[in-house]
């Protein structure tokens, strides 16, 4: 028999029974399309990440004064705002470290920087954030894409300066009504929300207020400063700047009460080349008493989560085709039940086992070419549909995100996808199939 | 010599071959049925269906089976017609044992040699009447527009010409088995099975394919085996086979 004519029989035999061929066919675009809108936003999420840190300086290296290991959540270059409250410090990161560091081949600056949680006040409100104390004219090199939403860089000769990150600077309210206390490194707000009065603005003065333990003492002591906004800066995409205020070290060292004894380092490599060797260097010297992070090492980390992530999510999705499968094994089975006696006639007339399996077989094939093809489509659209879905709808810092990602269809994806929803489609078909074609002519043509 | 014959009633010619050998003078063997068995295992222990069945049917002959129910009637209909498999036996069609080979060879030969119409008609009710007529040439991958010509023909030899775009719902049951017929005849074979194919009808219309079962047999030549309950549908065949438990009772000579 013909293949165009085992394809016409099966297809009209699927079109006899449309209602039920079609909620077959849906439940396989269900599948394929929920793993193709999965690993459109796994991978838009990826490129938006990679973004982010492809804005950040990459021949740049961060080194702390926490031990390489006991780094808690907060710690290191994302954010300092529990540095000193989770792990003791063995290493004291002061000018003689510095030097040392600056004497390592391939090193060509090293910025060292004070950092702590402080409460900033300004006009009868107050928030939470981190300061970043650090020599003005060094920030650009720590943060190359810095861009100024209104005002300029730090003077190192005046140490009533501040520098707000815009986040900070301005609060948003969601439509709902509800205030956003907190903004992700982001470039445009949320859909649907509008900008308050600003919580401080180009020339305002704010008050610092620092909350420490008196290392003499061991009594809780408070430190403040009046500081006059001269610039405001919009998000780099490096989250130790982009939610945190920006004094010089010398106010900084004021402030914080440091006494020249600096919470991070920013090493400075030649060039991005260079970053694995001054990292063995200084690891040379220093061993695992210093906490070493470079934004390529970050940049890993966060992968292997999204990958993780993805991993996960795409196992739910595959569940969910499986379940497609099942769908199928189900009509199939029930097709070859309803149609016995037409089997049996079939045989009588002459056909083959073979002839048989395939009619059936190709069924299955049709229903998964049709789900996976169309799941496809659906998935790509939907993946749009779901980011919009969830950023719009005032979710926080998740919708935030997810308004800034595009998704991304890779074609290995796409074919990957559409492979397993046809394969499962057809495994799931082959049983019945055999079934139908092991029937013996007389026994089909008996049945009720 | 081979020549082929207009159909009676003038219509379209139908191609089919007829040997000009003289008809009773010189009949070659088709059918031999050899010590044929067919033994169930029942609920109640073995049931002998069919007990050491023989029999030979020359070629053009047209042969009736009859008997009450449950003598064997259809197990013997079945197992000449490959449908199902002898317990003993054997069943030779042009001396081709019919049973020697794998399933494979043995749909083949029920799609060369045989032509089956049953009670029901068991048409496809999904696919039109053209469409039903032409599965056995589907099957073996005929060429289209020769399968398209000859299913046509024969419906319209079969006067339904007129319907080979119906379903076969909206058929009579007189209607539904002449395309029965039709299909049977699709790839010309060389033995015809009809298991009470007037089963399903009334009176006048199971006369009329009776009558054309009769002009297969006498006007083309075809081997018909048909079974039936009617005695006055044997006694108008060749010869009547009597069939009582299984075994064959007495033979006529019509």
């Amino acid at each position: 028999m013909k293949l165009e004519a085992i394809f016409l029989i099966s297809f009209n035999a699927l079109r006899d029974r449309k209602v039920r061929s079609v909620l077959t066919i849906l439940m396989v675009t269900v599948g394929s399309s929920l793993m193709i809108a999965l690993y459109g936003l796994t991978a838009g999420l990826g490129n938006f990440i990679e973004g982010i840190f492809n804005k950040l300086a990459p021949n740049i290296i961060f080194v702390s004064s926490i031990p390489q290991g006991q780094q808690g959540p907060g710690q290191g270059p994302p954010s300092f705002l529990s540095q000193g409250l989770s792990s003791v410090p063995t290493t004291t990161l002061d000018s003689a470290v510095i030097d040392k560091i600056k004497s390592l081949p391939f090193v060509s600056n090293v910025i060292p920087t004070y950092q702590a949680p402080v409460i900033v006040e300004s006009k009868n409100e107050s928030k939470y954030s981190s300061v970043l104390s650090i020599e003005p004219q060094k920030l650009k090199i720590v943060a190359p894409a810095l861009e100024f939403v209104e005002g300029s860089a730090l003077k190192p000769d005046d140490p009533n300066a501040i520098i707000l990150a815009q986040d900070i600077a301005n609060p948003i309210v969601s439509a709902g009504g509800k205030k956003l206390t907190t903004m992700p490194s982001l470039s445009s707000p949320p859909s649907g929300a509008r900008t308050i009065g600003p919580f401080a603005t180009l020339g305002q003065p704010i008050n610092i207020k620092y909350l420490y333990i008196d290392p003499l003492s061991g009594e809780r002591r408070e430190s403040s400063n009046t500081f006059i906004v001269t610039g405001i800066i919009k998000p780099v995409g490096n989250p130790t700047i982009d939610k945190a205020i920006v004094i010089n070290t010398k106010a900084g060292n004021a402030l914080l009460h440091k006494s020249g004894r600096y919470d991070a380092l920013f090493v400075v490599a030649a060039s991005s080349t260079n970053v694995d060797n001054v990292e063995k260097e200084i690891r040379n010297v220093y061993g695992n008493d210093i906490g070493i992070t470079t934004s390529k090492e970050i940049l890993n980390t966060i992968k292997q989560f999204t990958n993780g992530f993805s991993a996960f999510i795409s196992s739910i999705a595959l569940i969910s085709l499986l379940v497609g499968g099942v769908g199928i094994v189900t009509t199939m089975y029930t097709a070859v039940t309803e149609r016995i006696r037409e089997i049996g006639t079939m045989k009588a007339l002459g056909a083959q086992s073979k002839i048989i399996l395939g009619l059936f077989l190709v069924e299955a094939v049709i229903i998964g070419l049709l789900g996976a093809s169309i799941g496809l489509l659906v998935g790509i659209g939907g993946s749009y549909f779901l980011i919009d879905l969830f950023s719009s709808g005032g979710g926080g810092g998740a919708g935030q995100i997810l308004s800034n990602i595009t998704p991304v269809f890779l074609p290995t994806d796409l074919a990957f996808v559409w492979a397993i929803s046809v394969g499962i489609s057809i495994t799931a078909g082959v049983y019945p199939a055999w079934k139908a074609s092991r029937l013996s002519p007389i026994t089909a043509l008996r049945r009720e | 010599m081979i020549s082929n014959k207009k159909v009676v009633d003038n219509r379209k010619e139908h191609f089919i071959k007829e040997d000009q050998c003289d008809r009773e003078a010189d009949k070659p063997r088709l059918l031999l049925v050899k010590d044929l068995s067919k033994i169930f295992d029942g609920s109640a222990g073995k049931v002998v269906a069919l007990d050491r069945i023989n029999l030979q049917i020359m070629k053009g002959e047209f042969v009736s089976i009859i008997g009450p129910s449950g003598s064997g009637k259809s197990n013997l209909l079945n197992m000449i017609g490959a449908l199902d498999k002898p317990t003993l036996g054997k069943v030779f069609i042009n001396d081709v044992d019919i049973f020697s080979g794998s399933d494979s060879e043995i749909a083949k030969i029920r799609n060369n040699m045989i032509g089956f119409i049953f009670q029901s008609y068991n048409l496809v009710n999904r696919m039109s009447v053209k469409e039903n007529v032409e599965f056995p040439c589907l099957l073996v991958g005929t060429n289209e527009t020769e399968m398209h010509h000859h299913s046509q023909e024969l419906l319209e030899v079969l006067g339904i010409g007129n319907k080979s775009k119906s379903k076969p719902s909206n058929l009579s049951g007189g209607e539904q088995q002449r395309v029965a017929i039709a299909r049977a005849l699709m790839n010309d074979p060389v033995l015809i099975l009809a298991d009470e194919p007037t089963g399903n009808l009334d009176t006048k219309t199971g006369q009329g394919v009776f009558d054309l079962f009769k002009k297969l047999s006498i006007n083309y030549r075809k081997t018909v085996i048909m079974v039936t309950h009617n005695q006055e549908f044997a006694k108008s065949t060749d010869r009547s086979l009597y069939i009582r438990d299984g075994s064959i009772e007495k033979e006529v000579v019509n």
